[in-house]
C-alpha cells in the first residue's frame, strides 16, 4: 500500500496554449491534502484552462503536473493513466450539461472509474448516491431527467456526482455559479466538509471574492495566464491586487462574523453608471480603536473621500484606514497628540466638508481629537452604541475625568447626535 | 439511527426504479417474447395458405421436435423462404434500432438516424454502381457487396473531413455526412435520370425503396455475423457512450477513452447500418423511432437503451414485414411504407404522451 | 433532418417506383415523354422467341425478316405453310372509304378530306393546312403506329429507347433517325409542324410545345388491340395517310378475328405475366400484358388472385396464384436469370407452371407496348398456349410504310 501523500497536487511550470496562444502562462502551484484552494480572476484569465489542463482534458505545452505524488505528463489517452486518474481527481465543469438521464443516474455515473466494464453499480454504490444526493439535497428530483431541472439543480447534481467519485481531488469550476445564496454557502461548506472528511484536496474557482475568502485556505490570483499572487486571503485580497486582477477599486474588510476577508468592489472608475452620492465630498472621521472602522467603509462605498485622524499605531481603525488608502494622521501608540500632529488633524478637519465624532473611547492622550472636532464647520456626532434610548452615558468611555464628556456635550448641543446607522441617511440630508 | 433508516430506504427505492439489470431484463423478455410471437405468425401467413398446424410441426422438425407435416410445398415455402424473410428483417431492423441509439447518443441529438454520416446514401451509390455497370446481373451478391462497399467507404471520407487538422470534431462530422449525402444523393439521382436504360432506372428506384422480398438464406449468413458483432461491440463501450452523452469533458475526466469509445461506436454503427442497408435497401424510421420510443419508455441508459432498440428494431421491421406481405396479398407493400404508416402514428402518440405527462 | 430527408426520398421513390410499374403499360411519367423501353440492349435478341423455361434461344433470326415462323413449341413437322394469317394489302392511297372517318371522335369535319382539316384532342381543336412532313411523336406507341402510316423520315426525331430492339417494335427504323434527349428545345428546334403526345406525356412538357407555338395533338393508347383503332384512323386522317390508317385498321381487326375464331370454344389457361426489377412484379387487371394474355385466351391469374396493376410480389405469391403459364416480358438478360430463380425455387415446385416447364421469356416489345403491335404479342401468346390450334400458321410482323 502506497503512503499517503501529503501534497495531493504539485504543478510545475505548466503553460498551455489553445490555438497557438498562451493562455497559461507557467503556472506552479500546489494543494495539500485538507486544503481548499482558491482560483480568483478575470474573466479570460486563465482559471478554465488551468483548471482543464489539471483535469487532463486539454494537453499541457510544458510543464508537470502531479496528482498524489505521480506525475502525468499530458492528457494522453493511455488506459490506465485514464483510469488512475478519473479515480483520483474529480473535475466538476462550469456549466451541467442537459442532456436525458436521471438525477440518480448522472450521480451514479460518478463511480465509473471505479467499476470494471460489465460491472454494474451494486447497492454501495447505489448508497453512496443517494447519500451524495441527500448531501447536496437533490433526493427531491432523484427520478427526474436533467433536462428537465433547472441551472442551479442541474449543478447540485453535478456535485453529488463528484462527491460520488470519492477522488483526493477535486477541481471545481464555479461550482456555485447557478446557485442561489443559500446554495452557495450550503455547497461550499459541503466542499470544506468533504476536503475535510477524505482528507482531500480542493481547487476551486470562484468568482465571488468573499466567498472564496470565506472558504478557502489559499487564494491563487490569476491575471493574463499567470499566478501574480498566491498565499492566504489576506496576503493576496489587497486593493493592489485587486487593481492589477480586476482593475477595480476593492475595500478588503474583515467580515463580521468569520474574521475572513471581505471583499467590496467600488465598481471600476469607468463603470459609473451613476454618480455616487458622496462623488467629490469629503468627510473626515475622528475616531480610534475601532469606532469607525465600519463607517469608513460605508463612507468609501458611498463614494465619499474619506479622511481620519489621529490614530495611533497598532489601532484597528488605523490598520482600517491603512487597507482602505484613506488620508489620516497617526500618533505612535498611546502616546499623546503632539502640537504637530494636532495641526495636521486640524488641517484635515477644515478641509472637509463634513465631519463625523466617533464614539470612541477619550484619553488624556489623544482627547486633543474632541478638541479638534470643534473646528468642524459641519460635524455630526455619533451616538454611543450599545444603551439604546438612554443618553447621558458620556461617560462610558471617558477616561479624562470628564473632560470628553463636556466637550463632546458641548458639540452635541451645537450639532446634535446621530446614531451611527442613520449617519449615511444625515450626511445626505445635509448636502441637499 | 432514524435517519440512516431513511436513507437505506430512499436508496432501495431509487434502485428498484433504475436498475439496469432489471430493466434489461424485462424489457429483452417481453421484446423477446413478442419477437418470438410475430415470428411464428409470420411464419404462418402469406399469400399462399398453409394450414397452421402443418406450420408448426414443420418448426418444431426445424429445432429437432416431432416431424413435419407439411406437404413438400408448403415446407419448401416456410424454409427456403418465409423463415429467410423473418431472420432478415429482424436482424437489419435490429442493426438499425442499435445504430439509430448510437447515433442519436453520439450526437446528442434524437433526430439522428443510423445514415447520419453518409452510410445509407454510400450504400444506395454503391448499389447504383452494381447496377448500373452490369455487376449485379453477374452474381447477386455483387449488389450487397458493392452496397456495403459503399456505405465503408462513405463513412471513411466522412470521418477525414471530419479529422482534418488533427482535431476531431462531431460538427463537421455531422455536416460533412450531410454534404457526402448529399452528394451521393445526386450521383444517385443523375444515374437515374442520365441512364437511358430504364431497367437499370426500375432497379435502382426499387432497391432504394427497400424490401426483404428477395431475402435468401445467403443473405442472412452473411448479414447476421456483421451485425451481431458490431452490435455486441458497440453493446461492450455501452457504458462509456453514457458518459460521453452527458459531456465530452465529463466522460473524458471520469476516465473515458473519448476518441477510442467515438470512434469503435461510430465505426461499429456505420458498418452495421452498412450490412443493414446492403441486404434491404434504405428503409427509413426505424433507427429513428426505435431507439426513441425505447427511450421514452426504459430510460437513456445505453447498456438497458442498446440491446432494447436491437430487438425492438428486430421485432417493428419483422412486424412492418409481415403486414407488408399480407396486407395487400397476394401483392405486396414495399416495407419501408409500411414502417413509416405503422411508425409515424405511434410515434406521434407516444410524443403527446409523453408532452403531456409532462404538462 | 436526415430522418426527414430519408422519407422524402423514399416516398419520391416509392411514387417513382410506382410510376415505373405502371410505366408498363404506357409512358413513363417522368418529365421527360419516355416509353417503357429503354436501354441500348444487346441486340442479338431474335423474334420473339419463347424459351422453355432456361434455355437461352439457341435458333437466332435476324429481326428483319418479314414472316417469321414461331418457334415457341418444337412443332414436329416443319409444317408448311397451311392458313397464312390475313395480311392487309398494301393498296395505292387514292382511293378509300371516307365512311370509316365518320365515327372517329376528333375529327371536327368528317366530310372534310381537304386541307385545311381540323381535329380535337385533349389539347384543344388543331388545324392543319397541308399533310404534315415534319411530325414529332413523344411517345414510342404513337411512333409505331406513324411508321405504319408514313415514311419514317416524316418523323422528325426519335429517342434514345425507340433503339432498343427488345422493347422497341421500330428499333431498326429509328437506328437510322435523329435522336435527340429529353430537352423542350430540342424538340422545338426540329421545327415540327405538329406533335403527337400520349396521355402519359408530362404537361409542362405538353405546354412548353404548344407555348412555342407548335400544334399538340394528345391521344390515349389503350392497352386493348382493338381499342387502338380509332387511334389509328385519327392519327391516319391528321396526317393524310388515310387509307394507310385504313389498312392498318382492318389488318389489326382480321387478325383478332382469326384469333378469336380460333380460340371460340376452348378452356383457357391461367396466365401469370411476373417480371423482375430487383424485385418480382406481376401485371394484374388493366394492364397491357394483362389485356394480351385475356385477347390470346387466356384468364389472366394475377387479375384473378385479386392483383391491380402492376404490384410487387414474392416467389410465395406466385406460389399462391399457382399459374399454368408464366411469361416474363423484360429484357433477356433480367428474364433468363428471373426464370432461372423460378425453376430453381422448391416452394414453386408444384406450380403447374414450373412443373410442367411452362415459363417463357416472351419479347417485351410486344408485351408493354402501346400500338398496334400488341396484337404480335397476341398472337404469339396464343400460339405458345394453344400450339395445336395454331400449328403450321405463319404470322407475320406488321410492316412500316417504307416496307410495302
Amino acid at each position: 500500500m502506497k503512503p499517503v501523500v501529503q501534497r495531493v497536487l504539485d504543478v510545475d511550470g505548466l503553460s498551455t496554449r489553445l490555438d497557438g496562444k498562451l493562455i497559461v502562462d507557467s503556472v506552479s502551484l500546489s494543494v495539500d491534502r485538507g486544503e481548499v484552494v482558491g482560483v480568483v480572476g478575470a474573466n479570460g484569465s486563465g482559471k478554465t484552462t488551468l483548471m482543464r489542463t489539471l483535469a487532463g482534458l486539454i494537453d499541457a505545452d510544458s510543464g508537470r503536473v502531479s496528482i498524489d505524488g505521480d506525475w502525468f505528463d499530458s492528457a494522453s489517452e493511455n488506459r490506465s493513466s485514464r483510469r488512475m486518474r478519473a479515480r483520483k481527481v474529480a473535475y466538476m465543469p462550469q456549466s451541467a450539461e442537459s442532456h436525458p438521464f436521471s438525477a440518480f443516474e448522472s450521480v451514479l455515473m460518478g463511480r465509473y472509474p471505479h467499476l470494471g466494464r460489465f460491472q454494474l453499480e451494486g447497492s454501495a454504490d447505489r448508497d453512496l448516491a443517494w447519500r451524495a444526493m441527500e448531501r447536496t439535497s437533490t433526493t427531491e428530483f432523484v427520478n427526474r431527467k436533467l433536462d428537465t431541472l433547472s441551472g442551479g439543480e442541474r449543478q447540485r447534481v453535478v456535485l453529488a456526482r463528484v462527491l460520488v467519485q470519492e477522488a483526493d481531488l477535486l477541481l471545481m469550476d464555479e461550482p456555485t455559479a447557478s446557485l442561489d445564496l443559500r446554495h452557495q454557502i450550503l455547497t461550499m461548506d459541503l466542499v470544506r466538509e468533504e476536503v475535510g472528511r477524505r482528507n482531500a484536496g480542493a481547487v476551486v474557482i470562484l468568482h465571488d471574492l468573499s466567498l472564496s475568502a470565506r472558504y478557502c485556505d489559499r487564494l491563487v490570483i490569476m491575471n493574463e495566464g499567470k499566478k501574480i499572487a498566491d498565499g492566504t486571503p489576506w496576503e493576496v485580497l489587497t486593493p493592489g491586487n485587486l487593481r492589477v486582477a480586476f482593475g477595480v477599486e476593492g475595500l478588503v474588510e474583515p467580515d463580521p462574523v468569520t474574521g475572513k476577508p471581505h471583499v467590496l468592489l467600488l465598481g471600476s472608475e469607468d463603470s459609473s453608471g451613476e454618480e455616487l452620492v458622496g462623488a467629490g465630498r469629503k468627510v473626515h472621521l475622528i475616531c480610534g480603536a475601532g469606532s469607525g472602522r465600519e463607517l469608513m467603509h460605508q463612507l468609501k462605498v458611498a463614494g465619499y473621500e474619506v479622511s481620519a485622524g489621529v490614530l495611533g499605531t497598532g489601532d484597528s481603525d488605523r490598520e482600517a484606514a491603512e487597507r482602505l488608502g484613506l488620508e489620516y494622521v497617526s500618533a505612535p501608540p498611546f502616546a499623546t497628540i503632539s502640537d504637530e500632529q494636532h495641526e495636521a488633524h486640524m488641517e484635515l478637519v477644515r478641509d472637509a466638508d463634513h465631519v463625523v465624532l466617533c464614539a470612541m473611547a477619550v484619553g488624556m492622550n489623544n482627547v486633543r481629537n474632541v478638541v479638534a472636532a470643534a473646528g468642524a464647520t459641519s460635524l455630526f456626532v455619533i451616538e454611543p452604541p450599545g444603551v439604546s434610548g438612554e443618553s447621558g452615558d458620556l461617560e462610558v468611555g471617558d477616561y479624562t475625568d470628564g473632560l470628553a464628556s463636556g466637550l463632546r456635550r458641548g458639540l452635541i448641543e451645537q450639532f446634535g447626535e446621530v446614531p451611527e446607522s442613520t449617519l449615511l441617511f444625515e450626511l445626505a440630508r445635509a448636502q441637499g | 439511527m432514524a435517519s440512516e433508516m431513511s436513507l437505506h430506504n430512499g436508496s432501495e427505492r431509487v434502485s428498484t426504479g433504475s436498475g439496469v439489470l432489471r430493466r434489461l431484463l424485462l424489457g429483452g423478455l417481453i421484446l423477446s417474447g413478442l419477437t418470438l410471437l410475430t415470428a411464428i405468425v409470420a411464419a404462418s401467413v402469406g399469400p399462399f395458405t398453409v394450414p397452421f398446424t402443418h406450420t408448426a410441426t414443420t418448426l418444431l422438425d426445424l429445432i429437432g421436435i416431432g416431424e413435419s407435416t407439411a406437404k413438400p410445398t408448403e415446407q419448401a415455402i416456410i424454409q427456403s423462404i418465409r423463415l429467410p424473410r423473418i431472420f432478415l428483417a429482424f436482424i437489419v431492423g435490429a442493426a438499425l434500432g442499435i445504430s439509430g441509439g448510437i447515433m442519436q447518443g453520439l450526437f446528442r441529438n434524437s433526430m439522428a438516424d443510423p445514415g447520419i454520416i453518409g452510410v445509407s446514401s454510400g450504400g444506395a451509390t454503391g448499389a447504383v454502381v452494381a447496377i448500373a455497370s452490369g455487376a449485379a446481373t453477374v452474381s447477386t451478391f455483387f449488389l450487397p457487396v458493392f452496397a456495403f462497399i459503399g456505405s465503408a467507404a462513405a463513412m471513411a471520407v466522412v470521418f477525414l473531413i471530419a479529422s482534418v487538422g488533427g482535431r476531431f470534431s462531431m460538427a463537421t462530422l455531422l455536416l460533412g455526412g450531410i454534404a457526402v449525402s448529399s452528394f451521393l444523393g445526386a450521383i444517385t439521382t443523375a444515374t437515374i435520370i442520365l441512364t437511358d436504360d430504364l431497367n437499370v432506372q426500375r432497379q435502382i428506384i426499387f432497391w432504394i425503396a427497400g424490401g426483404f422480398d428477395t431475402a435468401r438464406w445467403e443473405s442472412v449468413q452473411i448479414a447476421a455475423p456483421i451485425i451481431v458483432v458490431g452490435a455486441l461491440i458497440t453493446i461492450f463501450v455501452a457504458r462509456d457512450l453514457n458518459l460521453l452523452l452527458v459531456s465530452e469533458d465529463e466522460a473524458r475526466s471520469l476516465g473515458v477513452r473519448v476518441a477510442l469509445v467515438r470512434n469503435t461506436l461510430l465505426i461499429s454503427a456505420s458498418l452495421i447500418t452498412g450490412a443493414a442497408v446492403a441486404f434491404s435497401g434504405i428503409i427509413a424510421f426505424v433507427g429513428l423511432v426505435v431507439p426513441h420510443v425505447v427511450r421514452l419508455i426504459a430510460g437513456a441508459d445505453h447498456r438497458v437503451l442498446l440491446p432494447l432498440s436491437a430487438l425492438g428494431g428486430g421485432l417493428f421491421l419483422l412486424v412492418a414485414d409481415t403486414a407488408a406481405r399480407i396486407v395487400l396479398s397476394p401483392a405486396e407493400l414495399r416495407v419501408g411504407v409500411l414502417t413509416a404508416m405503422i411508425g409515424a402514428p405511434f410515434f406521434i402518440f407516444l410524443l403527446l404522451r409523453s408532452k403531456a405527462r409532462l404538462l | 433532418m436526415m430522418g426527414v430527408r430519408g422519407v422524402v426520398v423514399l416516398m419520391v421513390a416509392l411514387v417513382a417506383m410506382f410510376v415505373v410499374a405502371c410505366g408498363g403499360d404506357d409512358e413513363v411519367a417522368t418529365s421527360v415523354p419516355v416509353e417503357p423501353t429503354a436501354t441500348v440492349q444487346v441486340a442479338a435478341e431474335p423474334e420473339a422467341t419463347a424459351v422453355p423455361a432456361t434455355e437461352v434461344p439457341a435458333d437466332v433470326e435476324p429481326v428483319s425478316t418479314v414472316a417469321v415462323v414461331p418457334t415457341e413449341k418444337p412443332v414436329a413437322t416443319v409444317a408448311p405453310v397451311a392458313t397464312k394469317a390475313p395480311v392487309a394489302t398494301v393498296e395505292p392511297v387514292e382511293a378509300f372509304d371516307e365512311s370509316r372517318f365518320s365515327d372517329v371522335e376528333g375529327i371536327v369535319d368528317p366530310t372534310n378530306f381537304g386541307w385545311p382539316r381540323s381535329i380535337e384532342t385533349s389539347e384543344g381543336v388543331i388545324t392543319l393546312d397541308a399533310p404534315p412532313t415534319r411530325i414529332h411523336s413523344l411517345s414510342l406507341g404513337h411512333s409505331e403506329i406513324l411508321a405504319a402510316l408514313v415514311d419514317f423520315d416524316r418523323l422528325t426525331a426519335v429517342y434514345s429507347f425507340f433503339v432498343d430492339e427488345e422493347q422497341s417494335n421500330i428499333a431498326k427504323l429509328s437506328a437510322s433517325a435523329t435522336m435527340i434527349g429529353f430537352d423542350p428545345e430540342e424538340v422545338v428546334a426540329l421545327e415540327p409542324e405538329v406533335i403527337v403526345a400520349s396521355r402519359f406525356t408530362n404537361a409542362d412538357t405538353v405546354a412548353l410545345m404548344k407555348g412555342a407555338g407548335i400544334p399538340v395533338a394528345r391521344t390515349s393508347l389503350e392497352n386493348s388491340a382493338l381499342g387502338n383503332v380509332p387511334n389509328i384512323l385519327l392519327m391516319g386522317y391528321m396526317i393524310g395517310a388515310e387509307a394507310e390508317a385504313i389498312a392498318l385498321a382492318d389488318e389489326l381487326e382480321a387478325r383478332m378475328q382469326f384469333i378469336s375464331d380460333v380460340l371460340a370454344s376452348d378452356e383457357s389457361p391461367r396466365v401469370l405475366s411476373v417480371s423482375k426489377w430487383t424485385s418480382a412484379f406481376a401485371a394484374g387487371s388493366g394492364t397491357t400484358e394483362g389485356g394480351i394474355i385475356e385477347q390470346a385466351g387466356g384468364i389472366n391469374a394475377a387479375a384473378d388472385s385479386g392483383i391491380e396493376g402492376h404490384q410487387q410480389v414474392s416467389i410465395e405469391s406466385i406460389a399462391a396464384v399457382n399459374p399454368d403459364v408464366i411469361i416474363v416480358p423484360q429484357p433477356l438478360d433480367g428474364a433468363n436469370a428471373f426464370i432461372e430463380e423460378l425453376t430453381s425455387s422448391p416452394a414453386l415446385a408444384q406450380v403447374p407452371a414450373v412443373k410442367n416447364g411452362e415459363i417463357y421469356y416472351v419479347p417485351p416489345r410486344y408485351h408493354t407496348t402501346l400500338s398496334h403491335w400488341n396484337v404480335r404479342g397476341i398472337e404469339r401468346l396464343a400460339s405458345l398456349l394453344f400450339p395445336s390450334h395454331f400449328s403450321g400458321v405463319t404470322f407475320e410482323d406488321f410492316e412500316h410504310w417504307s416496307e410495302k
